[in-house]
């Protein structure tokens, strides 16, 4: 399937700022969690969020025929 | 109303937003049991494993102070601060007690909170082994060695723990399902509502188009024009449109003599050819049956006229229909928004009468008329009227006598039709006629009149007349299969001798199966029945067929008789056919005889039996048959007589 942007600012923006925190979080929380697999799942709903930032697309709006752009 | 079918199919936008709170709802509740049942079970858990260490330690301090031989202070004091940590701040209380005396130590607790934690579990509210004191949780213990029963409390540190531990857990967990749920939700809701969409888009078609043409049908049709005529504010208003109806003449026929399946080729063929013509935003629509409806926005009455010509022109054109080329022809009318209507139903209404207008007036194509439509609809309930008349016997016969120029007397009778109608008095046939052959009762109307006759031909023969009586047959009415045994039973019911009934043949254009009409014919005649031809000399009445029907009586028409004294022509046409006549050995009458000097002439060139007004008009039953009985002399070739009235 073709990437197209399909995230306006403010869309691409939140995730961007919920993907370095969370990544963020999941890297560096010392004792929070204490739990690798919770750090391994916070890291990938981070990065996928870094990864919309990077491209301003998102896979899921893309099956779901959603775009926040176009509004 | 008819739009609502299609506004239910599309009014379906709220699917997907239900879809993803249902989904949503559904995760965020999924999500809090699963928090709430893995929070107890870690509770539950903890709080196990802590009554199992106190009572471990319980039991080993009892068997420990049972083993020591020192007082039991002094023992307890030891054995407590041996196993406690002291440097844990958990407030707790250890009590120790044997037949002779007890002892106590407690930490971060105040006597009176210890007496009542010693006094709670004296008589415990149940068996967790769980107490409450100033909404403070405590866990005990209690083991009865053989001399020593030792009582451990200590408040509960576990629910804390497995908050602290497992609550952030579950949080980041849930925090985590929750935006799985959503992914999943708007995926789900998406492919749920595209599916939905398309099954509706399908169920739309099926429900606004016709299947065997794949035309839009009449629920098509009402909704467009329900948005065309009385569109939302926001939509563009329309200046003007035409609306065509268009039926074709000649499906029935196709359908009953070829099949269905003929009649479905001429339907794709017709609808084929007309969609070439039709271009957007006219729109061709099949309303049903072998009736069409075009809806041309823009379009105004002239543009409609050159529109409506190019499709009688498209239907004229034959179409093949099992190796045989069939003229079905359309019959069109038009009815244009907003100056015939501007409702949707009655735009309709308009376009419909005006093609039963065009039908009538097999003119291919009409437009809606006030005026002209105001004769229409009178025939139409007359139309309506036509069963009662029928079965009320409103339509009666006049009888027209047929003279004998010789003898002047009465030779035979014509009946014609008249319907004595309770609203508007006394009709003749031009006026219902024509209803009732576009109305399909041709057979049924052919056969009440044949009854009549024989009626009145049988009450004639019990008194004693016999004169023969003729009725007009359309050649429609010899399709009727049944036609010539109801004759022959009828005969036969009323004892009436054939050589009384007469049939004339009257013409029109249609070409039908001549062979069939001949069988039909000649089957008659094997009854007894004299056959005549109406009208000799126009229409269809070509040698040929005159050779083909063998017929008995030729009645030449009244047009070449009324200018007959000044018109050579004519005359030399009256004189061939009584030739013609005398070749084929039939008889003639001479029809619309008006006048004597017209009688004289005609008398004088060979013609033996005559009718017209000159004679009689056509007369009530009692009055003709009073002329009868009376052997009245209705031509006594003297100037000056008068024709009875």
């Amino acid at each position: 399937m073709a990437i197209e942007s399909n995230l306006n600012t403010v869309d691409r923006s939140l995730r961007g700022l919920i993907g370095i925190g969370v990544t963020a979080f999941a890297l560096f929380n010392g004792d929070i969690i204490d739990d690798v697999f919770i750090e391994v799942l916070l890291g990938i709903f981070g990065i996928l969020n870094l990864i919309s930032l990077a491209s301003g697309w998102c896979p899921v709006y893309h099956i779901a025929g959603i775009s926040t752009r176009k509004q | 109303m008819p739009t609502q079918p299609i506004n239910h199919i599309k009014r379906d936008a709220s699917v997907r937003p239900r879809l993803i709170v249902a989904c949503l709802v559904v995760s965020v509740l999924i999500s809090s049991i699963y928090v709430t049942v893995s929070y107890r079970l870690t509770a539950d858990v903890s709080l196990q494993t802590e009554l199992k260490a106190m009572e471990k330690l319980a039991r080993l301090l009892s068997s420990e102070l049972t083993m020591l031989d020192y007082p039991l202070e002094d023992k307890a004091d030891s054995l407590v601060n041996l196993l406690s940590d002291p440097n844990d701040k958990t407030p707790r209380l250890f009590y120790i007690q044997s037949s002779s005396e007890d002892w106590r130590r407690a930490h971060r607790l105040s006597k009176a909170e210890q007496i009542q934690l010693l006094t709670s579990i004296d008589s415990p509210p149940d068996d967790t082994h769980l107490i409450t004191v100033n909404d403070r949780s405590f866990l005990w213990q209690k083991y009865r060695g053989p001399e020593f029963t030792v009582t451990y409390l200590q408040q509960t540190t576990a629910l804390d723990m497995t908050l602290s531990f497992v609550a952030k857990r579950l949080l980041i967990t849930s925090v985590l399902v929750f935006w799985i749920s959503v992914w999943l939700a708007l995926t789900l809701s998406s492919l749920i509502a595209k599916r939905a969409q398309e099954i509706n888009d399908a169920l739309a078609k099926i429900a606004t188009h016709d299947a065997l043409t794949g035309l839009p049908n009449r629920l098509y049709l009402m909704d467009t024009l329900s948005n065309a005529l009385c569109p939302n504010t926001s939509a563009k208003s329309l200046l003007n449109g035409s609306l065509f109806v268009i039926d074709l003449d000649k499906f029935k026929e196709v359908n009953d003599s070829f099949g269905h399946s003929a009649g479905d080729t001429l339907l794709k063929e017709v609808a084929a050819r007309l969609l070439k013509i039709v271009t957007p935003p006219a729109e061709l629509i099949r309303i049903g049956g072998d009736e069409f409806i075009i809806w041309a926005p823009e379009l105004d009455i002239d543009g409609a006229e050159a529109l409506a010509q190019q499709m009688v022109n498209a239907c004229d054109t034959p179409i093949m229909i099992n190796g045989l080329a069939v003229n079905t022809g359309a019959s069109i009318g038009i009815s244009h928004y907003p100056s015939h209507a501007n409702e949707p139903e009655a735009l309709i209404v308009c376009a419909d009468t005006a093609m039963y207008k065009a039908k009538e007036q097999r003119n291919g194509w009409q437009v809606y008329d006030d005026n002209k439509i105001a004769d229409y609809k009178h025939n139409l309930q007359l139309r309506a009227e036509l069963n009662d008349a029928m079965q009320q016997s409103q339509i009666i016969l006049h009888y027209q006598a047929k003279v004998n120029l010789e003898t002047g007397l009465i030779v035979g009778v014509e009946g014609l039709c008249r319907w004595e109608h309770p609203r508007l008095g006394l009709l003749m046939p031009g006026q219902f006629i024509d209803l009732i052959e576009d109305s399909g009762k041709v057979q049924e109307f052919g056969r009440y009149i044949i009854g009549k006759v024989i009626q009145q031909a049988a009450m004639w023969q019990q008194q004693g007349i016999q004169v023969p009586i003729a009725i007009n047959l359309s050649p429609y009415n010899l399709l009727d299969p049944g036609l010539v045994t109801y004759i022959h039973n009828l005969l036969n019911e009323n004892q009436v001798s054939p050589q009384l009934i007469e049939i004339e043949l009257t013409e029109n254009e249609t070409c039908l199966n001549i062979k069939y009409i001949k069988a039909a014919l000649e089957k008659i005649k094997s009854l007894g029945i004299a056959l005549a031809i109406d009208d000799f000399g126009t229409g269809m009445s070509s040698l040929a067929y005159l050779a083909h029907l063998n017929v008995d009586v030729l009645k030449i028409d009244r047009a070449f008789v009324a200018d007959i004294e000044d018109n050579p022509g004519h005359r030399a046409i009256v004189a061939s056919a009584i030739t013609l006549s005398q070749s084929f050995g039939c008889k003639m009458v001479v029809e619309g005889v008006e006048t004597m000097s017209q009688a004289r002439l005609l008398h004088n060139m060979g013609c033996v039996i005559a009718q017209g007004y000159l004679f009689a008009k056509p007369l009530p039953e009692e009055k003709i048959k009073a002329h009868i009985v009376a052997a009245k002399t209705l031509y006594p070739h003297s100037e000056g007589l008068i024709a009875s009235a």
